[in-house]
């Protein structure tokens, strides 16, 4: 995918690029000397309890390592050092921090077989445009929240620089949160639990209603629009699945590099019968049993859905319907999926499911953890921690500048 | 601004009360005979005594909690069961007091005055109707059974609304039940007062450290207050006193006491911990000794239930046990302490203040236990439940959580879903597994089980 970084270049990005003032602006500046720093240097040693005298020092040492990760941590009564690691000192503040990455969107069963929510055949750090969009859903909603329901003024967002994106919320107030403080937010916000195991999912509440109001407004249309029968009308990206080895893929792209031209848009016959025609193989076992998995999905749902008393043209109705509003809320959902139906019940926890942000608990919770430098470099994919709270609803990584960029 | 703090709201400073050393001890017995005794919990200043005696009465109460208060700060066992009661108190006279304003005031000290607003001040503020955008007027009322404190009264106005400051009532936000805008929470009465004691003790620790500083630095103290912290230490080891004061009774010749089976996953549990590591809190014990008596189980059977289960026992023949430890067994029983015959917390008082298995226990070890216990039952119906439970407990409806569960055990259903009671749960359980079976039960089964929780224990 892309060479691997020279030191050079990440020294030379922090000693022309970086932007400091920008930086120290999010921090509090006063107490800059007893703020814990790591790093990773060298090929790939963690370094903690640093401290620095002044903003200048710290970019001098980023320069002078070549520091592949800097990370900011929490802010203590005396500065952290080798001999006053930060379990020695005493704990003043630390600012209030959400990350969101997209694996945290995957589970596994016991066998091992993915059970997460991504349709789209990614895992893992892997991405793509259509999963991603559970991130940018993510930020949009936790943004709204935190600033309609809690009242925070200020909160920027960064990119991560490889799987997801942070909040840091700068109200002052949230500084000296403690843990308990931290997590009744966290838990606030939080819908589905126990992922590993039966990705419990809590139902929707009657008292938040402002909370609920948001669900039934952006993470239901996000459903409906980008996960309900993804492709009854318009099969976007439609995935094979390998009977054999039960492997899945996007048949796009496997089919276009069988007959050696981009293909798109194809109906659900057509990638059939091509599968037959050019006798596709399964790219991890090489059998030759791929089979329409979208297709398999898509009746499988329609079945379902018939036993909530929705036919294939309600649901039919109610994609076009979403198109046509412009400012989709939850009177919108009301009207669309009456209150007290088995169909509402169904699709209030298909839609938290499916679509509601999903958070990093440790991130916030841990007042200690030192989290990726805003502006840093990320040394495994070259690319920046950048600002990305002006377009947190469009920002896609490929858009994000790497440091080699910058020469 | 400034407002009026009802009599009977102590985190604040005394300010100038003198109280004679000599008189110290008799204040803090008194004080401590007003725990043990909960009739005598006052609110407000009672018709029948006048405006002199009511002021004896408070400096009484405040020097008395005070005296107390330094009595046990040196000692955290101690420090831990006044802690306990006085929360106890608090949130008694918070629940009782019949005054909405007051109710107000009490929480604009308790977080502070510039963190609790009306809802009518909020209006203001923001310029529109909250009841109205929010339709918070739509909302189902709480149930009246509700209303009902752990202590016997009835709780008023639980259905209005105060605004709070979010970051001030953690647990309400954590559990969904605040209806938030722009870093206001908007909360009922009846979520509120689930913390106001936690609050409360919260509070109580900082004045306990204060507490310790006077001591330390006065060193004559300690031995003033040895007398007082001697009588606190006989007490505490022997009494529980917030009792619950439901009762349900156990009909003639049942012995529920002597099948486990048809214990209830707390008290299964307690006792399993207590066999173990031959020890509980005191609260657990409260529990567990309750529970056994309306079980059925004679004083002299939980004698030797303790002695046998506790470490307490160590080094003590069985005469001392029960001269010694006994005091709390007999306190259970009537026998000794208020004279008053106890039965075993609600479900309610038990998810907030004593032993829940499923308010209380790690999912992860709940669900290893209910795999462990119905291994014979088939695979899907054992993962149907525990999915079923799992999601209960996350939305932290406890009670039916423990309903699912006894359905899963016994295969009848629970009317409304929720266990109220342990008793309840077990008389039932002993039923199916162990009662006469003369009438085989067919068509009539439901309606039979569904009466599981008709026996609405009273008062
Ligand atoms: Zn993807
Ligand atoms: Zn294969």
């Amino acid at each position: 995918m892309m060479k691997k970084l020279k030191p050079e270049t990440i020294s030379k990005y922090y000693e022309d690029h970086f932007p400091l003032d920008r930086f120290t602006s999010l921090i509090d500046k006063t107490d800059f000397h007893n703020r814990e720093f790591g790093f990773v240097v060298g090929e790939d040693r963690f370094v903690r309890n640093i401290s620095f005298h002044k903003p200048k020092n710290m970019l001098d040492f980023m320069i002078k390592n070549s520091v592949k990760h800097a990370y900011v941590g929490a802010v203590y009564e005396t500065p952290p050092s080798k001999d006053f690691p930060i379990q020695k000192i005493k704990w003043k503040y630390r600012e209030f921090i959400f990350d969101i990455d997209i694996d945290e969107y995957d589970a596994y069963n016991e066998d091992g077989k993915y059970v997460g929510v991504r349709t789209c055949g990614c895992k893992g750090d892997v991405f793509c445009k259509d999963c991603w969009s559970l991130v940018q859903d993510a930020a949009v909603f936790i943004d709204k929240t935190m600033k309609e329901d809690f009242g925070f003024k200020e909160v920027i967002w960064f990119y991560s620089g490889r799987r997801g994106v942070h909040a840091w919320i700068l109200d002052e107030i949230t500084r000296n949160f403690d843990q308990p403080q931290r997590l009744a937010i966290l838990d606030y916000l939080t819908f589905v639990h126990d992922k590993k195991r039966t990705q419990s999912i809590e139902e929707i509440p009657n008292e938040a209603k402002p909370l609920r109001n948001r669900i039934y407004a952006l993470v239901a249309k996000s459903y409906l629009e980008k996960s309900f029968l993804p492709s009854l009308l318009n099969p976007v990206n439609p995935l094979l699945q390998c009977r054999n080895c039960n492997s899945k893929m996007k048949a796009y792209e496997i089919l276009s590099e069988t007959i050696g031209k981009e293909v798109k848009g194809m109906s659900f016959d057509k990638i059939e019968s091509s599968l037959k025609q050019y006798q596709i193989k399964c790219p991890y076992c090489h059998g030759e049993d791929l089979e329409n998995f979208s297709r398999k999905e898509l009746e499988e749902e329609l079945e379902r859905l018939n036993e909530f008393g929705l036919t294939e043209n309600k649901a039919k109705r109610i994609l076009r319907r979403i198109k046509e509003i412009d400012n989709f809320d939850h009177n919108q959902y009301n009207i669309l999926i009456p209150e007290n139906t088995k169909l509402r019940k169904y699709f209030s926890s298909q839609i938290l499911l499916y679509r509601y942000p999903r958070i990093d608990r440790k991130v916030t919770m841990d007042t200690r953890r030192v989290s990726r430098m805003p502006f840093s470099v990320h040394g495994k994919t070259g690319q920046i921690a950048i600002d990305i709270t002006k377009n947190i609803r469009d920002f896609y990584p490929d858009s994000t500048p790497q440091v080699q960029d910058f020469f | 601004m400034s407002f009026e703090l009802p009599d009977w709201y102590i985190l604040k400073d005394p300010g100038d009360i003198t109280i004679e050393v000599d008189s110290w001890y008799s204040f803090a017995e008194k004080r401590l005979e007003r725990f043990l005794s909960q009739d005598l919990w006052i609110i407000n200043r009672p018709t029948w005594i006048t405006e002199d005696e009511w002021f004896k009465t408070k400096v009484e109460e405040i020097g008395g909690h005070f005296l107390l208060r330094l009595a046990v700060s040196k000692d955290p066992r101690l420090a831990s069961w006044l802690k306990e009661v006085e929360g106890d108190l608090f949130e008694f006279r918070f629940v009782s007091s019949s005054d909405f304003d007051e109710k107000i005031n009490v929480l604009k000290d308790l977080y502070g005055e510039k963190n609790i607003k009306t809802i009518n001040t909020l209006n203001q503020d923001f310029n529109f109707d909250f009841y109205e955008r929010f339709h918070l007027a739509d909302t189902p009322t709480k149930p009246s059974r509700y209303e009902r404190s752990k202590f016997g009264t009835t709780v008023k106005d639980l259905d209005k609304r105060v605004a709070i400051r979010f970051h001030k009532i953690s647990p309400i936000i954590a559990a969904k039940k605040a209806l938030l805008y722009q870093g206001w929470a908007i909360v009922r009465l009846a979520d509120i007062r689930l913390v106001v004691k936690r609050e409360f003790e919260k509070q109580f620790i900082s004045i306990l450290e204060k507490s310790k500083e006077i001591i330390e630095r006065i060193t004559d103290l300690e031995e003033t207050i040895k007398p007082i912290k001697d009588k606190i230490t006989e007490i505490a080891r022997s009494a529980r006193v917030a009792g619950d004061f439901s009762r349900l009774g156990i009909e003639e010749g049942e012995a529920i006491f002597t099948k486990p089976e048809s214990y209830p996953p707390c008290i299964l549990e307690l006792v399993r911990v207590l066999q173990s590591e031959g020890h509980l809190s005191h609260a657990e014990n409260w529990q567990v000794g309750t529970f056994l008596k309306r079980a059925g189980m004679k004083i002299n059977d939980q004698y030797k239930f303790w002695y046998e289960n506790s470490v307490d026992n160590v080094g003590m023949t069985y005469e001392e046990f029960v001269q010694r430890i006994g005091y709390q067994i007999r306190h259970i029983y009537g026998i000794e302490g208020g004279g008053i015959d106890y039965s075993p917390p609600s479900c309610k008082t038990c998810i907030n203040a004593y032993y829940c298995y499923w308010a209380h226990k790690k999912l992860e070890d709940i669900v290893e236990d209910i795999k462990i216990r119905f291994k014979d039952k088939s695979e899907s119906i054992i993962d149907k439940a525990i999915d079923d439970i799992s999601r209960l407990i996350i939305n932290q409806r406890f009670q039916s959580a423990c309903a699912r569960f006894f359905t899963l055990y016994t295969g009848w259903n629970v009317r409304g879903r929720r266990i109220n009671h342990m008793l309840n749960y077990s008389r039932q359980a002993y039923k199916k597994f162990f009662g006469k079976k003369s009438d085989d039960k067919s068509d009539d089964e439901t309606s039979e089980e569904e009466n599981i929780n008709d026996e609405e224990i009273k008062a």
